[in-house]
């Protein structure tokens, strides 16, 4: 279930109300003069969900009413939404009042002030109609931007004002504006359900797997460039040879040449101390090195320890200090002596031991307290003992830098060591640029294991481009079309429409109602006479509707018909205004069966009969529904039939109007 | 009524009713317009103890909760999460702020007993930042809720159920 209308209310600038009410789940009729104000009502239900100007026409309404408000059912409970009807030269308000609950009563004028914006009671309304969250993506090449139906999109098929009811062209309200029609076009896929629910989740992870596959795409491509070039890698081998690392020649294939790089890379260089081994000063320097090292990474390690010990601390304490701060409130407390009774009932309450008094808090502060000057106290200790380990740090990494210095000298004093340092220092050249070419190659060298990781990646996000795609969605939007064409056609012949022995169809990519007749499609904007026109607008929102309602889509479950019997009358000017008694000059009381037919009588039988049809298919519609449908509509024709006259529910002849006449107007009288 | 040793030493420390209370005033103090609905005061230590909430807060009232919880769609759930976890610390705040006279509970309403600010500002003072911030928060949320509407308004746009 989506929204139903309760009532729809005007407040006075004076704190009166003036409640139209409204049947949810049946047909509502307001019928009347002209000029009462029937047609801005659909302007009223518009801004008061959110429009962005109020399209009230100027006039008695926009000055006498205060706020405009409506008491929605909702499918949990009810609510009631207000806006404050723009104040005289302003084309909005965006003072925006609202109310939930289970059962909400109307409020009286005085309680209506601003609780949120234009843009709060939009979220609010199209969470409430149950529109979750969806997404239109336009195909490729298309510049508009992804589409996230609201609320406005959804009441686009709620409404048919007068001028637009009886229009050829478009079938939807608004949608003589090209953007309004393309809105209408990419957010139908979603109120029909032709889009999947899992719509979004979806496309998100498309996004990601699509991002998976490029990046195992590139990865994929940086291994096989590396491969292209094993030329590099036997220059390297040959370089090796040379330096006298003695490697295998003659290797052909580029794993093997990989693998004779990966043995010489790794030969130890702890050759290079061989000439000096037996210089027993080198050797003694050689093993207090070694010691100073082991002493270096001891004294680390333990500094890492204590460091961290010192930022637990420093957390601990300032968990604690927000408690004792937390705590020390209850020295607010402090010497007001606490009640026996029961703030709540007002009973004797016994000393409960599982409630904390004031003095178990002042315990809980004192140990709190206590705790926290522990760690304080610690700190400092502990900083020191941290200061003492980094200084015997450096004194050890000082001792390091000396030993490396006289430990130098005596190698530049050795010729032989001179001599074997250059070989050496040629191979230890070699080995370091093998050792970088090895590293930068990727590390996955097993291309297969990328390659398939990356078919998979393929297959999957094709079935779900496959899922999401257009054409699928295409595919559910032509099921849909046929489904309701079943009804629509049924219709047609119903209202006798011109061609109507021949199925009738929605199309959603034109956005209007085509007959497929023996000599073609036939449009309605091809389809001849007024009659014809507004029969297709009927049967095509009802045929929506009814959609919406038997599986529970996200629209509000109303809509609203302005007029559509008014192809069948002569223009107003010659009646003249309806249902003047002829003899004493005034407006006949209402209620008598003689003039509620009056402005029917002015029209052809045939013309009546159509009326009548046009109605009965409104009310038998609405009745197969079971009470979770709602039409409103206003009318100039009230038909002398019991059906129709229960119905009415608000006749606005003899003076009664939408805004009574005794309100005050802002701005100064009319 | 809860064990006060059944909880932990965080909580009893974090959540203390002392604190929680004063908590509460400052929300009584800023919905004024009757004090503050009982229902209500169940949703302030939610919305306001919590530092990511309550960072997320804007500045004044000017921005409507249905605008504000549209722009952090996170917030509304875990309200409600820490609606339920919050139940008892509320109560006993409740219990302990009215036995000692801080408010009164009247009427299903909590009213802002006179007298106090001095005391509350005092002892704010020598608090920790976070406290304070905390108390005035409170004061804004309580203004908050008293401008959205009535409660049954206010607990349906957070998702909560009494």
């Amino acid at each position: 279930m989506s929204i139903m209308l309760l009532d729809i209310v005007l407040f006075s600038h004076d704190g009166r109300k003036r409640i139209l009410t409204l049947r949810p789940g049946a047909v509502n009729i307001i019928t009347g003069a002209s000029r009462t104000g029937k047609s801005a009502l659909i302007d009223i239900v518009d801004y008061c969900f959110g429009s962005d100007t109020c399209r009230v026409p100027e006039g008695i309404i926009r000055r006498a009413v205060g706020w405009f408000g409506m008491p929605l059912l909702l499918p949990e409970g009810q609510a009631f939404v207000a806006r404050r009807c723009p104040l005289p030269g302003a084309l909005s308000s965006e003072d925006c009042f609202v109310k939930i609950g289970l059962e909400v009563a109307i409020p009286d004028a005085a309680d209506l002030s601003r609780t949120t914006n234009t843009s709060g009671l939009k979220a609010l309304l199209t969470r409430v109609a149950g529109i979750d969250d969806n997404l239109h993506e336009p195909p490729e090449g298309q510049t508009r931007p992804p589409l996230s139906a609201t609320i406005r999109h959804a009441l686009a098929l709620c409404f048919q004002p007068q001028d637009e009811i009886i229009r050829r062209e478009e079938l939807f309200h608004g949608a003589s504006d090209h953007f309004v029609s393309q809105s209408i076009k990419d957010s139908l896929p979603y109120f029909l359900g032709a889009v999947d629910t899992e719509f979004v989740r979806k496309h998100e992870l498309l996004r990601r797997m699509r991002e998976l596959l490029r990046k195992c795409e590139r990865d994929l491509r940086e291994v096989l460039g590396v491969r292209g070039d094993p030329r590099k890698a036997s220059t390297l081998l040959a370089q090796a040879r040379a330096a006298g690392l003695g490697a295998s020649s003659g290797l052909t294939s580029f794993d093997d040449t990989l693998a004779a790089l990966k043995d010489v890379a790794s030969t130890p260089l702890a050759a290079i101390d061989a000439p000096l081994s037996t210089n027993a000063e080198y050797a003694h320097l050689s093993t207090k090195r070694a010691q100073l090292l082991e002493q270096q990474r001891l004294l680390q390690g333990e500094i890492a320890v204590a460091q961290a010990f010192a930022s637990d601390e420093k957390a601990y304490s300032v968990e604690a200090t927000e408690q004792h701060s937390r705590l020390k409130t209850i020295g607010i407390f402090e010497g007001a002596v606490p009640g026996h009774t029961c703030p709540l009932c007002s009973s004797e309450l016994r000393v409960d031991p599982a409630t904390p008094s004031v003095s178990d808090l002042k315990d809980t502060l004192a140990l709190v307290s206590s705790r926290l000057e522990a760690v304080e106290a610690g700190a400092p200790r502990l900083q020191l003992a941290l200061g003492e380990l980094l200084n015997a740090l450096a004194i050890v990494q000082q001792e390091l830098a000396t030993n490396r210095a006289e430990m130098a000298a005596v190698r530049s004093q050795s010729d032989t060591f001179a001599e074997f340092a250059d070989e050496t220092t040629q191979r230890a050249h070699v080995m370091g640029r093998i050792s970088l070419y090895l590293e930068s190659l990727p590390n996955v060298p097993d291309v297969s294991a990328l390659e398939s990781e990356a078919q998979q990646l393929r297959t999957q996000i094709a079935a779900l481009e496959e899922e999401l795609s257009d054409e699928r969605i295409r595919e559910q939007l032509t099921s849909i079309a046929s489904v309701l064409s079943q009804h629509t056609t049924e219709w047609a012949k119903a209202l006798d429409l011109e061609h109507s022995g021949s199925p009738f169809r929605l199309d959603f990519n034109k956005l209007t109602m085509i007959a497929d007749t023996p000599n073609g499609p036939v449009p309605m904007d091809r389809m001849g006479s007024g009659a014809n026109w507004v029969g297709c607008h009927l049967i095509a929102h009802l045929a929506l509707h009814q959609w919406f309602t038997n599986n529970d889509r996200p629209v509000p479950r109303f809509v609203f018909f302005d007029q559509p019997s008014q192809i069948y009358f002569p223009p107003e000017s010659v009646i003249g205004p309806i249902a003047i008694d002829s003899e004493t000059g005034e407006e006949p009381v209402e209620g008598g069966a003689e003039t509620v037919d009056e402005p029917l009588r002015a029209i052809s039988d045939n013309d009546r009969k159509a009326v009548a049809r046009m109605f009965r298919l409104v009310f038998d519609v609405v009745e197969g529904l079971s009470a979770h449908f709602q039409v409103v509509i206003t009318e100039h024709a009230d038909l002398d039939e019991p059906w129709y006259q229960d119905a009415v529910v608000e006749r606005w002849r003899g003076g009664l109007r939408l805004v009574p006449e005794d309100w005050p107007q802002a701005g100064g009288a009319s | 009524m809860t064990d006060w040793a059944a909880f932990s030493p965080e909580e009893r420390g974090l959540l203390n009713p002392s604190f929680f209370s004063v908590i509460l005033w400052a929300a009584a103090v800023g919905h004024a317009d009757k004090g503050l609905p009982f229902e209500l005061a169940f949703l302030v230590g939610p919305v306001v103890l919590h530092r990511t909430t309550r960072q997320s807060l804007p500045a004044s009232t000017t921005t409507p909760l249905p605008v504000w919880l549209e722009n952090n769609p996170l917030a509304r759930p875990r309200i409600a999460d820490r609606a339920r976890l919050l139940i008892p610390f509320t109560k006993d705040a409740l219990m302990f702020g009215g036995r000692h006279g801080i408010f009164t509970l009247a009427g299903a309403r909590i009213l802002p007993a006179r007298g106090w600010p001095a005391r509350v500002n005092s002892t704010l003072r020598n608090c920790t930042d976070e406290v304070r911030i905390c108390a005035k928060r409170s004061r804004v949320v309580g203004k908050w809720f008293a401008r959205t509407g009535d409660p049954a308004t206010v607990m349906a746009l957070l998702g909560v159920r009494p």
